[in-house]
């Protein structure tokens, strides 16, 4: 069946708030929106519980509560924040993240996660129980954790809780949602594809929640979900809505590269780097300490990721393209393994030495998003946004542990706030509407109708490596700009030779065509912002700009599109609680 | 020297025509290693019709990829095609309702229309 026959007769499912994606947002939204009364209907494109990044968090929850370190508190937690968002991030809502963040810790407990408890120098047992690790730049000793499973541990406490509200919370497998309708500026509802029918449907609603993720899977390398293919902000984009940020993409600088079939999975987390895990290039030369003698290995994310890209791009990397990370001289080196099984199974079963792993930076976490006020709102009445999805939290870098507190702070806010739309009316979605939208999508490809040759897949490996290539941990002029018109290239192949396959139920070549006509959007828009962005701060490095401009882009980009052009305006960052020092620059 | 191939045998089902049925693709064995990478290449370079889940955490972690290979259940993120096995047989998980090919019901609620039998 063609799209275009399917605007007949789609069935709706009504509901007080429409929550996309059931990662730690997306279930925190709708618990707390369904202990408001909302009527809630979760929906996601792949199965509740086994959907999205949150379950591969892997060890800490940031959260100022002083436990292990008695000097740490909400306040430290903010500062450390803005200063390692390289002051971009919105104070506003890093205020919130640090003061919520430790009731939220909690409220998982309560939920099933099983926190580590400190079972050593005790002094109040009431106060000093959480076992909380370090994690530079934290200052202290900050992230409570259940080891390396924490996400999954949030995740599956969360999806628990969400199920004892059966009454108040319906969850949908399997539905694509393609398109948020906006009328006089007001969200109507969605429309969606229905997996396992074929079947468009319609989702009418007085609120929705995007709470669907990053887009990591616009990168060849990443350690995101397949699924993470930045959905949400296309359809915020779509909608009216503004996103910020969208220019920094946070890389983590230690995932594999050989063997191919584990490419971007991350193998040691940032503890290690203090502890004597040590990178070495082709020739045996630790080309960290060469140029960091004081620090070697020990530094932030974006520093490591970006002298490890630009080793190998030099010609200098190992036989599969990455460095060597070499465990040799980890203190406790057996303990560490035996602790923290997960990054080191992988080598064992896949028969790489486990003293020395091929190694190169792996896309992490999308920095930017939707933008979003205090409230989680949007400039559309009734769109809200938390997680991944939204932005302005972490400006121009992000800290350990800092993203699954994000999801539950902000999580639980837009819950309730879209919660407070339970009484309004609902919002229709017209028919005419629903056909046209229809129409438009059915101009771009048509399952089965054998006008083009190129698939969906192929175009997206393209995008992908053209995004790790040129638009990733280092960027310049030339790189930008080849990426723009490659990116351009792809597009024109999508619209005009892209052949999607003809079946209804579980066609996942449709979903694939959506996705990628989403991310041909998205990295088209983070080129324009990275290309704008003329210096390097924070995960956004300009070999041809490499200082940092303070404070010429002590600034935020927002991007919007306005009759189908795409805008984007640079705004000061607001500092109502910590003045920017005059110099914010790190390297 | 020729690459050598993998026969992967494939228990599918078409809902549209409710027909069981098994199909088998002989891959390139390539750098591929885990049972996933030969599922990946059937549908990015052989055949897009095939079903499996492919919004996964590739990482053992979203459990979202199983699946019986060779009869057992397993995650085909985690399970290696050896060097000596030329042959895997791949099903649905059993005890789950199957939507199509390998992709099966994890649990979440089906979708009713209110008005049209809805449950009390």
């Amino acid at each position: 069946m063609r799209i275009n026959e399917m605007k007949k007769d789609f069935p709706k499912f009504p509901c007080d708030v429409l929550v996309i994606g059931t990662g730690a947002a997306g279930c925190a939204a709708a618990i707390t929106a369904a202990e408001k009364t909302a009527k809630v209907l979760l929906v996601n494109k792949g199965t509740f519980g086994r959907s999205g990044t949150t379950c591969l968090g892997s060890v800490v929850y940031a959260a100022g509560l002083g436990h292990t370190d008695e000097r740490d508190t909400p306040d430290c937690h903010f500062l450390d924040t803005i200063v390692e968002g390289r002051y971009l991030g919105n104070q506003e809502l890093v205020k919130i993240l640090a003061e919520e963040a430790p009731r939220t810790v909690y409220d998982l407990e309560r939920y099933g996660v099983s926190w580590y408890k400190r079972g050593e120098k005790i002094i109040d047992p009431s106060r000093y129980d959480y076992f909380q690790l370090p994690s530079p730049p934290h200052r202290y000793n900050r992230g409570v954790h259940q080891n390396e499973k924490t996400g999954q541990a949030i995740q599956k406490a969360l999806c628990k809780e969400v199920r004892k509200h059966s009454r108040g919370i319906r969850i949908a497998d399997d539905i694509y949602i393609w398109k948020v309708v906006v009328n006089d500026g007001r969200v109507q509802g969605a429309l969606g594809l229905d997996l396992r029918t074929g079947q468009i449907a319609a989702f009418p609603c007085k609120a929705l929640v995007i709470a669907s993720g990053g887009a990591g899977s616009s990168y060849k390398v990443t350690d995101m979900d397949t699924g993470a293919t930045g959905d949400g902000y296309a359809l915020a984009l779509d909608a009216g809505a503004e996103l910020i940020d969208m220019e920094f993409t946070q890389f983590f600088p230690t995932s594999f590269v050989h063997p191919e079939s584990l490419q971007g999975i991350i193998v040691a987390t940032s503890a290690l780097w203090t502890s004597g895990l040590k990178l070495y290039n082709k020739e045996n030369q630790r080309f960290m300490a060469r140029q960091f003698p004081s620090t070697g290995e020990n530094l932030p994310r974006d520093i490591l990721s970006r002298h490890i890209f630009m080793e190998i791009e030099a010609g200098r990397g190992t036989p599969h393209g990455g460095v060597w990370l070499d465990t040799s001289d980890i203190e406790n080196w057996e303990g560490v393994r035996k602790d923290r099984p997960r990054s080191y199974m992988w080598p064992e079963r896949f028969g790489v030495a486990a003293r020395r792993f091929e190694i190169a930076p792996t896309c992490h976490f999308t920095l930017g998003g939707i933008r979003i006020n205090e409230k989680c709102e949007t400039n559309i009445a009734g769109l809200y946004a938390a997680g991944e999805a939204a932005g302005g939290v972490h400006g121009a870098n992000r800290l350990a542990g800092n993203a699954l507190a994000e999801c539950t702070v902000f999580g639980q806010i837009a819950g309730k706030e879209a919660a407070g739309w339970r009484r309004e009316e609902m919002g229709g979605v017209d028919d005419s509407a629903v056909g046209q939208e229809i129409e438009k999508r059915a101009n771009l490809f048509q399952p089965g109708s054998g006008r083009g040759h190129i698939r969906s897949a192929t175009l997206v490996r393209k995008l992908r490596e053209i995004m790790y290539r040129d638009v990733g941990v280092v960027r310049d002029r030339n790189g930008l700009t080849r990426a723009r018109e490659e990116i351009a290239k792809l597009r024109e192949a999508a619209e005009n030779d892209l052949e999607v396959i003809p079946g209804k139920i579980f066609n996942y070549d449709q979903i694939h065509a959506f996705e990628l006509f989403n991310m041909l959007d998205l990295c088209q828009l983070v080129i324009q912002g990275a290309s704008r962005r003329e210096e390097s701060r924070g995960a956004h490095y300009r070999r041809d700009y490499p200082a940092t401009q303070d404070p010429k882009w002590l600034k935020n980009n927002v991007y919007r599109r306005r009759e189908g052009a795409l805008q984007i305006e640079t705004v000061d960052v607001k500092t109502p609680y910590v003045q920017i020092p005059e110099s914010s620059g790190h390297e | 020297m020729n690459d050598p191939t993998v026969r992967v045998k494939i228990e599918r089902y078409d809902p549209e025509k409710k027909e069981h049925y098994l199909q088998t693709y002989e891959v390139p064995r390539g750098s591929k290693a885990r049972v996933l990478d030969f599922l990946n290449y059937i549908f990015e370079e052989l055949d897009p019709s095939l079903a499996y889940r492919r919004h996964l955490c590739k990482a053992r972690m979203c459990h979202g990829c199983l699946m019986m290979v060779n009869g057992k259940p397993r995650m085909v993120c985690w399970e290696v095609v050896s060097p000596e096995q030329n042959e895997i047989t791949l099903s649905p998980l059993r005890g789950r309702t199957v939507f199509k090919d390998l992709v099966v019901d994890f649990g979440g609620q089906e979708l009713e229309e209110p008005g049209e039998s809805s449950p009390p």
